[in-house]
């Protein structure tokens, strides 16, 4: 629609958007290489960009642990009932402040912003968690963190900036708040609801802090705390240690390879969600 | 617009049912007997590895325990080793297995003590104020008075650590069992820390050096010299001196120079009228800073040692082969593991590797005498009865010969057995290479290294015979020699009064000594000055303590 | 005055009614509000108690204001709160910006596939650990590392980038945006594609420049994001930057390294739990947390912005 010419400024913006991928990407490629290469080699070349005689011996130790399906089964399960979780709270709560003055709305936006500032810390958490009966069960992880309030506050402003006149329009249809959020707010606020998916799934998917806490069954533990345990298991110690832990030492390339083994799953629905934050949504368009 | 709005719906809806469902399925199990311990209790023992006439339990229990340092998941009804356990003693358990990482291990189980929800046994790895803290609150169980009556092997291991009696007497009662880390093998009267000086002998047979079983820091120095100046092992650039990590070097300086400075006991001893001092306030650790600061500045050690992590200064020497001299950790399982790193360098460790112990300049070896444990067993408040009575007879048999053999060797005439001398013969596969602890879980996997503990496995690989018998020697000779090298006023001893203080003074004094001297020979300016204005600073918090410890 | 009051009352009543399909909207993240933020909430009542496993929160004894005196006693305490300070202004300023640019560095960029292809990339380093990207600074940035080796190439001296305490602050805020800018850009970015198309097809009819377009559309439309963003890392100053700072630093640069994380964590690793003192020092940080957060968002809405809340 516009014409293909690059200006001297489009050349400039991908010339400095090159050199910033070439910033990241060579220790990332770094950080792959070592997973893939012994202990020897990244001792010798630390900033290795392809291993010399590539080996898989880090992501046998790694995969060949059996807690790691259990691990895996437990994230997704943490994932899939979690982020349902945050957004429905997250968002109706967003939406619900987000609407015209209504008495108490200051008293509840200063009330979820204390929360932000102040906490209890982990034990009158952990006893509540116990009140309840929630403790060893993965309830205990998901219910733990329910709204983020850092991303209330960015898809509040998002919905803030929506027309209000949309809504009373909606309104005098006849909708319920519950109808316009779903039909009307959330599909303009595709762009902040992708977003604040994105972020849940990874907050979801690397939880471990809570999970160590409040987990003590083997059989429920989630990835991040198996892989914790795998990568300090192959660090020899003074009272620990087997041979077979001693043999495998080489806690930088198992790192790299836990690293990688987490990230990839993330890195496959990115693709899903990034065309829904890059890409315009037409506001005018829809409002007439 | 319609289109978006009903997929939108669609995936959210989708998404609450797929929430619902599984939730319907999650195992949301808790307490005893939910772990995969699947219960084989009407199994009969096996009579053939029954050992001797026993009581016998009729109460199935579970029992659930805190154990660090193993991996979880061992199903102790899956092989012999651990089915023996189940059905002697009618039990289950519920291992929650943690790393030794302090926020793991430690961490956790503070949440659980405090908020009232502990393990009804934890091994855990305290200080002894926290010990006392929990002890007063009753936070944690106290055993009966006559517990060592009715366990006395259990009783007798407690004899090997001496914080256990002055434990006893200062909370009335025992709370702890502390588990030693040498027992019924100890190597030397003293204990002393083991770390050894790991260095290139064929290097030092090219440079015409002499090799000894000790080296004083002056001698390694120069060694590092002839090193660095001849390269004998053509290394090139990368050729390092010392490589040696911050924690480590603390021991060369100041500690062979005025050993109470040393990190062991955060510099507190008792001076000749008996009155408590701290030394890194005194003038003779700033000579040896001194010392420490010409070294580092000569390029005797390597030039960016303060980023070591753990294990990085000697990897130089065992994996890279950059640096000739290292001062590492000195137990059998290291030597074997720096042993391995040599072979897989293409080099043969009987050829070129030489093991001696640091000593000071005066000959002596200097640091303070070890308080022969790792950790404690806790109970809970809440235990049962039967529950507590059930774990003290497990620990107490493991305690006994009997124990120790069962559970550092496996069974008698199936996994090992004794020749005419009476010593231990192995019958395990020598095909399963490793040392006592992974020979071991090779053949039974549910062998953790920690189950039923109290004495630590330390004890035991110096007489297994499923390690090899020249490391275990090294190892003892080492023992002996620091004991003969040594007299009180060099291996201090302990200070308990210090280590029994808790108060908030303390902790607010806390910190890491051997970083401490690094930052100040590291600092820019004069030594000197940098070290009287950090005295200055130090004193505000560590005289608090220093008036404390000495009743004022 | 008996009048008006009822009346009030009523009026309130009514309007209470009139919202009350609002209400029953957030009524499921209140009730979790109530249930798992402000249930334990009342640990915050430890700053000025000494805790006790047998009393629990409520049971264990009061004792005023003593934990607050122990935690002032130390100079070491108000040093760290200081470095905490400095370091975290530092990071405001170099650091805040540099996901904007980002965002509208990749918002300006015409090549759709690299454009997606380089957002994707750059969101990468926030999926690795401190413990990982610091041993990959370390050997970066070492005497033989690979910078070091550019230098003494184009015939300069070497630099010592890990041991000198001048260099500490630049690497945390180089090395912090390498990790997380791109990850942060992704709120601009979302905050950049709800901007309504229809203004930059005026602002094309009206004939403006690429730069008069990102200076009148594209910012205008950025700034309330913008702010919220700003306002929200004011009120973080006294926070942040452990996992980062504890991984990167070495005895070399301790001094200029102790943050009030790592100053709690040197006091409190391996003594005895003090959850009194621990709380005492994470009140007086909340505390001066709000204050920032409250200054600057009267400050945003003083200079005309909207503020945190609209």
């Amino acid at each position: 629609m516009k014409n293909k010419r690059l200006t001297p400024a489009d050349i400039l913006i991908y010339l400095s958007i090159g050199c910033l991928i070439l910033i990241i990407v060579v220790p990332l490629v770094n950080a792959v290489a070592i997973s893939f290469s012994t202990q020897r080699e990244y001792l010798d070349r630390p900033l290795l960009l392809f291993p010399s005689a590539p080996t898989l011996e880090n992501y046998r130790n790694l995969l060949g642990d059996r807690r790691i399906a259990t691990g895996f089964k437990t994230s997704l399960m943490i994932v899939c009932l979690g982020v349902p979780l945050n957004l429905f709270l997250t968002l109706s709560l967003a939406y619900g402040t987000s609407r015209p003055s209504f008495p108490g709305k200051k008293f509840i936006l200063g009330a979820i912003l204390f929360t932000m500032l102040f906490n209890g810390g982990i034990l009158p958490l952990y006893m509540q968690m116990r009140e309840l009966k929630l403790t060893n069960t993965i309830w205990s992880v998901v219910l733990a963190s329910g709204v983020n309030v850092f991303y209330f506050v960015i898809a509040r402003n998002f919905f803030c900036s929506i027309p209000q006149a949309l809504v009373e329009s909606a309104q005098l249809d006849g909708a319920g708040e519950w109808r316009i959020l779903f039909s009307i707010i959330l599909p303009l606020a595709k762009p902040i609801v992708a977003t604040v998916a994105l972020f849940c799934i990874v907050d979801r998917w690397n939880e471990w802090y809570n999970a160590l806490i409040f987990i003590r069954n083997n059989d429920i533990v989630p990835l991040q705390v198996v892989l914790r345990s795998i990568v300090m298991e192959s660090n020899i110690s003074s009272n620990t240690s087997s041979m077979e832990a001693a043999a495998r030492n080489f806690d930088m390339g198992i790192k790299m390879a836990a690293v990688i083994v987490t990230t990839l799953p993330i890195m496959c629905i990115f693709p899903f969600l990034q065309k829904h934050f890059t890409k315009g949504v037409m506001v005018g368009a829809i409002k007439s | 617009m319609k289109k978006s709005t009903r997929t939108l719906c669609a995936l959210l809806s989708g998404l609450l049912l797929l929430m619902l469902a599984l939730a319907a399925c999650t195992p949301t199990q808790e307490g005893p007997g939910a772990t995969g311990t699947p219960a084989p209790a009407s199994a009969p023992p096996s009579s053939s590895e029954e050992p001797g006439a026993k009581k016998t339990y009729d109460e199935h229990l579970t029992l659930s325990w805190l154990m660090a340092g193993i991996k979880s998941g061992g199903d102790y009804s899956g092989d012999d080793w651990g089915r023996y356990w189940l059905d002697t003693y009618n039990i289950d358990f519920d291992i929650i297995a943690t790393t030794i990482d302090v926020s793991d291990w430690d961490e956790r189980l503070r949440v659980w003590i405090n908020s009232g929800d502990m393990p009804d046994v934890a091994h855990a790895e305290y200080a002894y104020g926290e010990i006392e803290t929990y002890a007063s609150q009753d936070a944690i169980y106290r055993l009966p008075d006559n517990w060592k009556e009715r366990w006395p092997n259990l009783a007798k291991t407690q004899d090997d650590v001496p914080i256990a009696a002055i434990a006893e007497e200062k909370l009335g009662g025992t709370y702890c069992l502390w588990r030693p880390v040498f027992s019924t093998n100890r190597p030397s009267e003293r204990l002393s820390y083991h770390a050894l000086l790991y260095m290139r002998k064929d290097w030092m047979e090219a440079c015409g050096l002499e090799l000894k079983d000790t080296y004083s820091p002056s001698e390694l120095a120069e060694i590092a010299r002839t090193f660095l100046e001849k390269d004998p092992g053509n290394v090139g650039s990368s050729l390092v001196g010392l490589s040696i990590r911050t924690y480590d070097l603390a021991k060369l300086w100041p500690t062979t120079d005025f050993s109470q400075a040393c990190n062991i006991g955060d510099g507190y001893y008792k001076d000749a009228n008996g009155q408590f001092q701290w030394a890194p306030a005194d003038e003779r650790t700033l000579e040896s800073l001194k010392t420490y600061q010409r070294m580092y500045k000569e390029g005797v050690i390597d030039p960016e040692f303060y980023t070591f992590t753990r294990y990085e200064g000697s990897q130089k020497f065992y994996v890279q082969g950059t640096s000739g001299i290292a001062l590492e950790d000195g137990h059998a399982i290291l030597i074997t593991y720096i042993r391995n790193g040599l072979i897989a360098q293409g080099l043969d460790p009987d050829k070129v590797l030489h093991l001696a112990q640091l000593v000071g300049e005066d000959g002596k070896y200097h640091y303070r005498e070890d308080a022969n444990y790792w950790g404690q067993v806790i109970f809970s408040p809440d235990i049962s009865d039967e529950k507590f009575e059930r774990a003290m007879d497990i620990l107490d048999f493991c305690s006994t010969e009997e124990g120790q053999n069962l559970v550092n060797m496996g069974f008698e005439g199936v996994d090992w057995e004794r020749d005419e001398n009476g010593n231990y013969v192995s019958l395990l596969d020598p095909a399963i290479q490793g040392d006592h602890l992974s020979v071991m879980a090779g053949k039974y996997p549910s062998k953790d290294s920690y189950f039923g503990s109290v004495v630590l496995t330390d004890d035991f690989a110096l007489v297994s015979p499923n390690y090899s018998t020249d490391i275990q020697d090294t190892v003892r000779r080492f023992y002996k020699l620091r004991d003969e090298l040594s007299d009180e006023t060099t291996l201090l001893p302990r200070e308990y009064d210090y280590e029994t203080l808790s108060s908030r003074e303390k902790s607010q004094a806390t910190m890491d000594l051997a970083d401490e001297y690094a930052k100040l020979i590291l600092k820019d300016g004069d030594l000197e000055e940098n070290w009287k204005a950090w005295v200055a600073e130090k004193m505000a918090v560590v005289q608090p303590v220093l008036d404390q410890l000495n009743g004022k | 005055m008996k009048k008006t009051v009822p009346r009030k009352l009523s009026r309130l009543g009514r309007d209470i009614w009139k919202s009350r399909a609002i209400y029953g909207l957030m009524l499921p993240g209140l009730i979790w509000f109530v249930l798992f933020a402000y249930g334990p909430m009342s640990g915050l009542l430890l700053a000025f108690k000494t805790y006790s496993a047998k009393g629990g929160i409520w049971g264990s004894p009061w004792c005023g204001l003593e934990n607050f005196g122990y935690v002032f006693r130390d100079a070491a305490f108000l040093r760290s709160v200081f470095t905490t300070l400095r370091i975290n202004i530092g990071r405001l300023v170099f650091q805040f910006p540099v996901p904007i640019i980002l965002a509208l560095l990749l918002n300006e960029c015409a090549g759709k596939r690299y454009k997606k292809a380089a957002q994707t990339i750059f969101t990468f380093p926030y999926f690795l650990s401190w413990v990982i990207v610091a041993s990959l600074i370390t050997n970066t940035l070492s005497m033989d590392g690979l910078v070091n080796g550019v230098l003494s190439v184009l015939g300069l001296d070497k630099v010592n980038f890990l041991g000198s305490s001048g260099m500490f602050a630049p690497i945390l805020y180089i090395t912090e945006s390498w990790k997380s800018a791109g990850w942060n850009a992704i709120i601009y970015l979302a905050a950049l594609s709800g901007i309504d198309m229809d203004q930059y097809e005026a602002a094309r009819l009206d004939g403006a420049s690429r730069w008069q377009t990102l200076l009148h559309v594209t910012l205008p439309n950025l700034k309330p994001t913008i702010i919220v963003m700003l306002v929200l890392s004011i009120g973080n100053l006294m926070t942040g930057g452990f996992e980062q700072i504890f991984n990167l630093s070495n005895p070399a640069v301790a001094d200029v390294c102790e943050i009030l994380d790592m100053y709690i964590y040197r006091v409190t690793f391996g003594s005895i739990p003090d959850f009194g003192f621990s709380m005492a020092i994470s009140l007086f940080r909340s505390v001066v947390n709000c204050i920032f957060l409250v200054a600057a968002d009267r400050g945003a809405k003083k200079l005309g912005g909207t503020g945190l809340f609209g």
